[in-house]
């Protein structure tokens, strides 16, 4: 069985290349197309023609798009991902600085997104039949209808401006000291030993976390109830009611392992809006991330930049939707049998 | 001030602070993150506060923009303004416990030019043919052509001494993230765009600022620097909305100041397209109602203005006004065949968050000039994405802009602004080369002031530039602080005492 | 049980009908509904409150913005940008869409597979990031908007829809009409395209939920519509800065969006409930 999960995995992965390769050359062609000259931006104001004439050449840009697109991918394999013409720094070390940040925000807010939306399915499943069950579904379709940056909002008017419980911004209260071990706050915090100071990450990353999980869960909810009901059909879970197991020992021991898949499916093909997400959830909360280098790189036009985070989203949706068809796989019994 | 700028005199104009006790751990919550911890390299002005906390000027600057001295002890400038002779202070480290000499001076200042290095610092300094390093504590600047406001230059942004014998070991690209300065703090902790810990030396060869430990809060949001600061998690907030000020100011926890700083914003004029012709130039000046501007966004602290420098700078001119003349606007429009019912049209670009009230006052002028018959087409722009239009010829007709000045000198306001030679310069014809060049070259300072007070008046005249507003700058912070504001936007941490 | 539940999914239609209409006669009647105009500033009175808080007055109901332009007209207008971005972008995204999901899940075979890899890619990609670089590129404007949440989100129509499409093609009646020789544009436009139209509905009323959110979105971080041009994400962010002395001018343009999105969701439910026929069928059983 290993064997058949890392053949999914592997041919997942194989695929991931091409894509790979295909949505680079849109974005690369897309921000060719801008307005923005990246060899003037990144020398002083004072420089001369000749100077930024000089640079454009350095910086090959006046060669063919696809010339130039090979000199970016050969770079980008051996790991250069060019210079960052807001920083003069490198573009890799300008990203992965703030690539933890990001990753903590998302998974964090994938497992409050998760536990929500299952803790949501379950209840409004177990009620079905009632009008708490409608009540449910109303207040599941109100929430879907308040995408991430509204909940972030609406969260700093809560919590900002009539109850300060939560911080509204950054990662930790200031003069807290935390050596970086990972680069991910809530680990690092927790290897000091210092309670208070994983107390003060924790508050800080709470609202952006529940902004963006409370975004994602509305879909997780109806998609465990509709797949309860569906798998509530099925003829085994009648057997089992016959065999004089009750309600509870059905849902969790019987039908959840077989309801669970949509579910699975569900957030590996959504992952995706989880970055796009953090983009507005980190501009808003000035959290130090991926997204917010992101939406500053658009306007400023940094174009190396844009291309590595893009390259980032990419890489991380696909391997998330292979790690979804990889527990898919090893959860639906008829696919591993079949 | 001549005196001043002419030579620095050993006799300190350090006002002298009470320093009552000791802060533990002082926070900010700023604006904006610096590009890099190479302090020349570049010249925006909001990074300016962190980086004199870890590096000196040569020459520093009073609280009311009078040249003091600071690494140097004195100064003076040849009577041809083509050399400078400076003298340093002997008793300075770097916080790598090296000795400052003339030598780090050398390279700073020209040595780093000199090899191409991609600085701001070129910008001003790029006139620097030589320095001479005559001791370990004297050294002579020579110029290829006249600089008469070397000393300016000197106490302005980018200007710091860095050390020599670390930027030949970290090389260029170290210098950006490892910094070795003279100033009274060291780096200890540092995550771009996020947070920035700066520890106390004792060893520093000023007086000791009363905060052993400076936290900076990079929040780029101005709701989330007041929530930092309202829920203590910040002790000082910068750039604040005024109206945040205003009930700052009425509540009881926190205090707040509005600060006028020696920034102008201002509107630029192109020489050619639509406002080639004069009429509308002038049409378009006296359509803006610039104390309602003060008075909507700015709860009336801002001053107007109706020239290129601030009131108490040299070249001001006391007695000069330009009316707020909507009925003037609409006669000079119609004297060139356009009015409210035909509408003269013309780009408009604005940054939005650059400054506070940038998007807002591009706004409210928009609305003026409909109502005179000017159309303006409002476009959002970077401050990156305005100098490559400039450099382009690209850039719309008219723009909001903000000029920093922190020398207050009027080289440095209507100088650069309308030298057709650096890349600030919108509105450029022959006359205005034909004024600006001699007084960039004016060794004899009182000549230079009366040759920029002709120009000034020349220019709004002449309508090539729209001056509205002396910028505030809004400092909220704890109540059981104190704080001197600086008539520059720096915040010191030696102004900051605990009451 | 049943007839309640029956009752509540009308119910949803109904008020989330009624709302969506509301915001649609709001746009399109926008001048002649507004009590000023949307761009009239007056910066002596600026962020004036809403008539219910404290110094409101019934001349501005909603209060004004920090230029002084009335809430309540800029929100009226607002609700005409939203409309126009999103009929103009769910339409272009839905044709699109299904033109795609028909041909590929019709044809099967390779067209299919190009289909479906295009889909692929597209959809390996967070779409707001997606449509903020198309903006980053095309620049800003109306039509630009529209052009990007078409060109993002008609991967979203096509991918279900073309499932749909499968399955009614193993239909019988599909392989008869092709026995009688029928040509292929007919068999699909007769038989198959009105087996699909009422998932296209539901996802075109869904669909437009999403593009008020993504104008929103854009407008907000200044990639949407002209600065003249009174829009939701925008009034967002304009009171955004000024939060905490008039929170209610934030909270009103939310609420707008919110109401708009949930009414949009609500109808769509509400009208897959009755148009699917295999769910009504499961209804009555």
């Amino acid at each position: 069985m290993i064997l058949a999960i890392l053949r999914v995995i592997g041919r997942r992965l194989l695929a991931i290349v091409p894509v790979f390769a295909v949505v680079t050359v849109l974005i690369f062609g897309a921000l060719r197309i801008l307005p923005v000259d990246p060899a003037q931006m990144s020398l002083p104001p004072s420089a001369t023609i000749e100077q930024v004439e000089a640079k454009r050449e350095a910086m090959g840009l006046n060669r063919p798009i696809w010339e130039q697109y090979a000199i970016w991918a050969k770079g980008a394999v051996a790991g250069d991902l060019g210079e960052s013409s807001q920083y003069r720094m490198s573009t890799v070390d300008v990203v992965l600085e703030r690539l933890p940040a990001t990753i903590e925000l998302v998974v964090s807010a994938l497992i409050f997104a998760v536990c929500v939306g299952m803790a949501g399915g379950l209840l409004i499943f177990t009620a079905r039949g009632t009008v708490f069950e409608s009540v449910g579904l109303v207040v599941t379709s109100a929430v879907m209808a308040l995408p991430d940056f509204l909940l972030a909002l609406l969260f700093i008017l809560l919590f900002g401006v009539l109850i300060p419980i939560f911080p509204v911004n950054g990662r930790l209260d200031p003069g807290m000291q935390v050596p970086s071990h990972t680069g991910f706050l809530l680990i690092d915090a927790m290897l000091t030993g210092d309670f208070s100071i994983f107390i003060s990450a924790v508050e800080h990353i709470a609202l952006p976390v529940m902004a963006l999980g409370l975004a994602f869960s509305p879909t997780i909810v109806r998609v465990l109830h509709a797949s309860l009901i569906n798998t509530y059909q099925q003829s085994y879970i009648l057997q089992a009611r016959l065999r004089g197991l009750n309600g509870r020992e059905i849902l969790f021991g019987q039908a959840l392992k077989n309801a669970i898949l949509p579910v699975v499916i569900l957030v590996g093909t959504q992952f995706g809006g989880l970055f796009g997400g953090t983009l507005l959830v980190e501009m808003i909360f000035s959290f130090p991330g991926l997204g917010n280098l992101m939406v500053k790189a658009m306007q400023l036009a940094d174009l190396s930049v844009i291309m590595a985070i893009a390259l980032i989203y990419c890489a991380t949706t696909l391997i998330f939707n292979s790690v979804a068809d990889a527990l898919a796989y090893l959860l639906n019994p008829r696919l591993r049998n079949g | 001030m001549q005196l001043a700028a002419a030579s620095g005199g050993a006799l300190l104009v350090k006002p002298d602070f009470a320093f009552a006790g000791e802060i533990d751990n002082l926070s900010i919550a700023w604006t904006t993150d610096t590009a890099s911890w190479d302090p020349n390299q570049r010249l925006s002005p909001d990074p300016q506060t962190i980086l004199k906390m870890v590096f000196d000027q040569p020459i520093d600057m009073t609280s009311d923009l009078k040249l003091a001295p600071g690494l140097l002890t004195d100064w003076k400038l040849a009577d041809d303004a083509m050399s400078m002779q400076v003298t340093l202070r002997d008793d300075v480290t770097f916080s790598d416990g090296t000795k400052l000499t003339a030598d780090d001076f050398r390279y700073t200042f020209f040595e780093r030019i000199q090899q191409g290095q991609e600085i701001d610092l070129a910008v001003g300094f790029g006139n620097v043919t030589d320095i001479e390093v005559l001791s370990p504590t004297e050294a002579v600047m020579h110029f290829a052509k006249p600089f008469p406001i070397v000393a300016q230059w000197l106490s302005f942004s980018a200007s710091y001494i860095v050390s020599r014998a670390h930027a030949e070991k970290v090389g260029i690209e170290g210098m950006k993230t490892d910094p070795v300065g003279t100033g009274p703090y060291v780096l200890k902790e540092y995550q771009r765009d996020s947070r920035i810990v700066l520890t106390r030396r004792d060893d520093y060869w000023g007086e000791l600022p009363s905060a052993k430990q400076i936290t900076i809060e990079i929040i780029p949001d101005p709701t989330a620097r007041l929530a930092a600061l309202e829920s203590g998690t910040v002790d000082i907030a910068t750039e604040l909305s005024i109206r945040d000020v205003k009930r700052l100011q009425q509540g009881g926890a926190f205090n707040a100041v509005t600060n006028p700083i020696a920034r102008i914003i201002y509107i630029t004029i192109r020489e050619d397209g639509v406002f080639a012709d004069r009429n509308i130039r002038l049409a378009a000046h006296h359509a803006v109602d610039k104390a309602l501007l003060s008075k909507a966004f700015f709860g009336g602290d801002a001053v107007t203005i109706d020239q290129p420098t601030i009131p108490g700078m040299p070249s001001f001119l006391p007695d000069f006004h330009f009316d707020h003349d909507p009925d003037k606007a609409r006669e000079l429009l119609a004297a060139s065949g356009f009015g409210p019912d035909n509408p003269v049209t013309l780009d408009f670009a604005t940054t939005n968050g650059q400054f506070p009230g940038d998007y807002d006052i591009a706004r409210a002028v928009v609305t003026m000039w409909e109502k005179v018959g000017i159309k303006a087409n409002l476009t959002v722009i970077t401050e990156s994405q305005w100098y490559e239009l400039n450099a382009s010829g690209k850039l719309p007709a008219a723009s909001m802009f903000v000029w920093e000045n922190g020398t207050g000198d009027p080289e440095l306001f209507a100088g650069n602004m309308f030298d057709a030679d650096l890349p600030f310069a919108t509105y450029r014809t022959d006359e205005v080369t034909a004024m600006i060049k001699p007084l960039l070259r004016e060794p004899d300072y009182d000549k230079r002031i009366k040759g920029y007070e002709a120009f000034n008046r020349f220019l709004i005249e002449e309508g090539a530039m729209i001056p509205l507003l002396q910028a505030i700058q809004t400092i909220g912070y704890r109540k059981d602080i104190g704080i001197t504001p600086w008539a520059n936007g720096l915040i010191r941490p030696e102004a900051i005492t605990t009451t | 049980m049943m007839g309640r539940n029956y009752r509540f999914a009308d119910l949803g239609l109904f008020i989330g009908g009624s709302f969506a209409a509301l915001v649609l006669i709001c746009g399109i009647f926008a001048p002649w509904i507004a009590p000023y105009h949307p761009n009239d500033q007056e910066l002596l009175y600026i962020l004036a409150p809403p008539v219910w808080a404290e110094g409101g007055t019934a001349e501005h109901l909603f209060g004004t913005d920090s230029l002084g332009r009335d809430t309540l007209s800029r929100l009226i207008y607002g609700a005409r940008t939203a409309m126009t971005v999103a009929v103009a972008a769910s339409f272009g995204a839905m044709l699109l869409g299904a033109f795609f999901a028909h041909l590929a899940g019709y044809f099967g075979g390779w067209v299919d597979w190009i289909i479906s890899r295009t889909v692929e890619v597209w959809l390996s990609f967070p779409p707001v990031v997606l449509s903020m670089l198309l903006i980053t590129g095309l620049g800003i404007g109306i039509d630009k908007v529209i052009l990007a949440i078409v060109l993002v989100d008609w991967t979203r129509f096509c991918r279900v829809l073309r499932s749909e499409v499968q399955v009614v093609r193993g239909q019988d009646y599909v392989a008869f009409a092709r026995l009688i020789g029928l040509s292929h544009p007919r068999v699909i436009m007769k038989e198959i395209f009105p087996a699909t139209l009422p998932m296209l509905i539901t996802l075109l009323s869904l669909q437009m939920g999403i593009s008020v959110v993504v104008e929103a979105i854009l407008s907000f971080v200044a990639m949407g519509v002209p600065s003249d041009v009174p829009a939701w994400g925008q009034m967002i962010a304009d009171a955004r800065i000024d939060m905490y002395y008039a929170p209610w001018g934030l909270a009103v343009p939310i609420f707008a969006i919110f109401l708009t999105v949930l009414s949009f969701n609500l109808l769509g439910d509400g009208l897959r409930r009755r148009l699917d026929p295999r769910q009504s069928a499961e209804r009555g059983a």
